[in-house]
């Protein structure tokens, strides 16, 4: 237990201040931006609908980032592949510790908003849990794979920027096209409450599901990979 | 310049550009998002053939640099961190060549290296105009877009991917930065938020288009912003002098903490 709770504070130590407050930082500016939406006469579901895009935008485009970063952060990586510990289990515990962070943020979050009187989505408490971990799922797992296929963390996160650009001003197109549909990772910013949501979440969480463990997989089979790579 | 401050300053650039040049993500990332770029209404082939050259000319520059800066941004802001976890520094400093000449040869390096993929992808429309229209001036005019409408918004960002992360955390200035870019140049005004887009300081590049390259009414910007010659020219005067000043106040900080060391 108290090996445990040693390595997550060793991690949490080694991700910083910085990368614990990512996430709040996020959620406290899009309130913010919904507030002042608010201040300006926008109505109060299109002004909910910015804590929505925090969550499920920010929030889960910030863990992509990260995911990317923590792949290949170890500057002993060459130390550390010569320990006992394999690097994909340091890596994957770093991953958690982020995504178990995040997923807090997320919690709480939905919990606060219902609170108030205001809805994420037109599901159960529950059920808005998936607007978060769909997208953070996936854009995790996509992080952690790009980092591996490309040798880069900044051409990972520069991939992940393009999804994001891509999805955000093109929601619309997504949101009605049946092919895409699935691969619509901002779902319920754009089209709240259609009858392919929970489709999509599932569907979502599957892919990033099989990212991660393609990610873990890669670094079982070829743990030395990272090195030699442009950083 | 004196040569003991150029000659580093060229060094670093050359040696910086080639560096980024090489890097296959930089090609592979800037590629592939940049399909984005070619599924909008505005590419050189949307136009009716009676639209004024220079109005596809600068449309075409205004789409490339709606999108293409994002990646470019993203891709520059682990050079400062890079150096940092390499212990380049350390080693560099005690080199006679001043930090400042190096500091500016890696911004000028990597940003047109970085750059080099965005202005293949530009010039890939151009070469269509150029055989749709069949109108040499597509070329001097496609240079002059891309130098006038492109490259001051891509210096802009380059200044402040290269040097924010000797500050920032390099994933929360990626964030941040894709974020102020859906902030500060695609957000329009009328959604409730205050934005800069529509100002001058938006390296989109809309008032140095509608300023140079047509009349105000002609150019579809996403921010939907006019302007004149004079506007045009203030935009890029103050996209240039930002950058400047970003880099100035960098190499202050840079050189302070090392004299802290």
């Amino acid at each position: 237990m108290m090996k445990h709770l040693d390595w997550v504070r060793y991690e949490a130590r080694r991700v910083g201040l910085a990368g614990l407050l990512t996430p709040l930082l996020i959620m406290l500016a899009f309130s913010g931006f919904g507030l002042l939406m608010r201040a300006n006469g926008v109505s109060p579901d299109r002004s909910t609908r910015a804590v929505v895009a925090g969550l499920e935008i920010g929030v889960a485009t910030a863990a992509g980032l990260i995911s990317a970063t923590l792949a290949s952060s170890d500057s002993l990586l060459e130390l550390h592949l010569s320990l006992a510990t394999r690097y994909r289990t340091t890596f994957a515990r770093r991953l958690a510790l982020m995504l178990g962070w995040t997923a807090l943020v997320g919690i709480i979050t939905t919990v606060v908003v219902r609170l108030i009187g205001h809805e994420l989505a037109p599901v159960s408490l529950l059920a808005q849990q998936l607007v978060w971990l769909a997208p953070l799922a996936c854009f995790t797992g996509i992080g952690a794979v790009l980092t591996l296929l490309l040798r880069s963390r900044s051409g990972a996160a520069a991939m992940i920027a393009g999804i994001w650009i891509a999805e955000t001003l093109f929601g619309k197109v997504f949101g009605a096209t049946t092919w895409l549909q699935p691969f619509f990772l901002f779902a319920t910013s754009f089209t709240a409450g259609k009858s392919y949501w929970l489709g999509n979440r599932l569907e979502l969480i599957a892919m990033g599901l099989l990212f991660g463990a393609l990610a873990l997989i890669w670094l079982k089979r070829n743990p030395s990979i990272l090195l030699g790579g442009e950083g | 310049m004196s040569h003991g401050v150029w000659s580093p300053f060229a060094g670093a650039t050359h040696y910086e550009f080639r560096m980024q040049l090489r890097r296959k993500s930089v090609w592979i990332a800037t590629f592939l998002t940049s399909l984005i770029v070619f599924t909008g209404l505005h590419n050189p082939w949307n136009f009716p053939h009676d639209t004024a050259l220079s109005v596809v000319v600068a449309q075409w520059a205004v789409v490339c640099n709606a999108f293409a800066p994002v990646v470019f941004g993203v891709l520059l802001a682990d050079r400062l961190p890079r150096d940092r976890r390499l212990h380049l520094p350390e080693l560099l400093d005690a080199l006679p060549a001043p930090s400042g000449s190096r500091l500016a040869g890696k911004y000028f390096g990597s940003a047109l290296a970085t750059a080099t993929p965005i202005f293949v992808i530009y010039l890939s429309g151009i070469i269509y105009i150029l055989a749709d229209r069949h109108d040499p001036l597509a070329v001097p005019l496609g240079l002059a877009a891309f130098l006038a409408i492109n490259l001051p918004g891509l210096l802009f960002v380059a200044a402040f991917s290269v040097v924010m992360p000797a500050i920032l955390w390099v994933p929360l200035y990626q964030f941040l930065f894709v974020g102020y870019w859906f902030w500060g140049n695609l957000l329009s005004p009328s959604y409730g938020i205050p934005t800069i887009s529509t100002t001058w300081l938006t390296p989109l590049g809309s008032f140095a288009a509608a300023g140079f390259f047509s009349r105000a009414d002609e150019i579809m910007t996403m921010d939907g912003s006019t302007g004149t010659v004079w506007q045009g020219a203030g935009s890029i005067a103050l996209l240039l002098a930002s950058a400047v000043l970003a880099l100035f106040i960098a190499q202050r900080y840079l050189n302070w903490q090392r004299a802290r060391q």
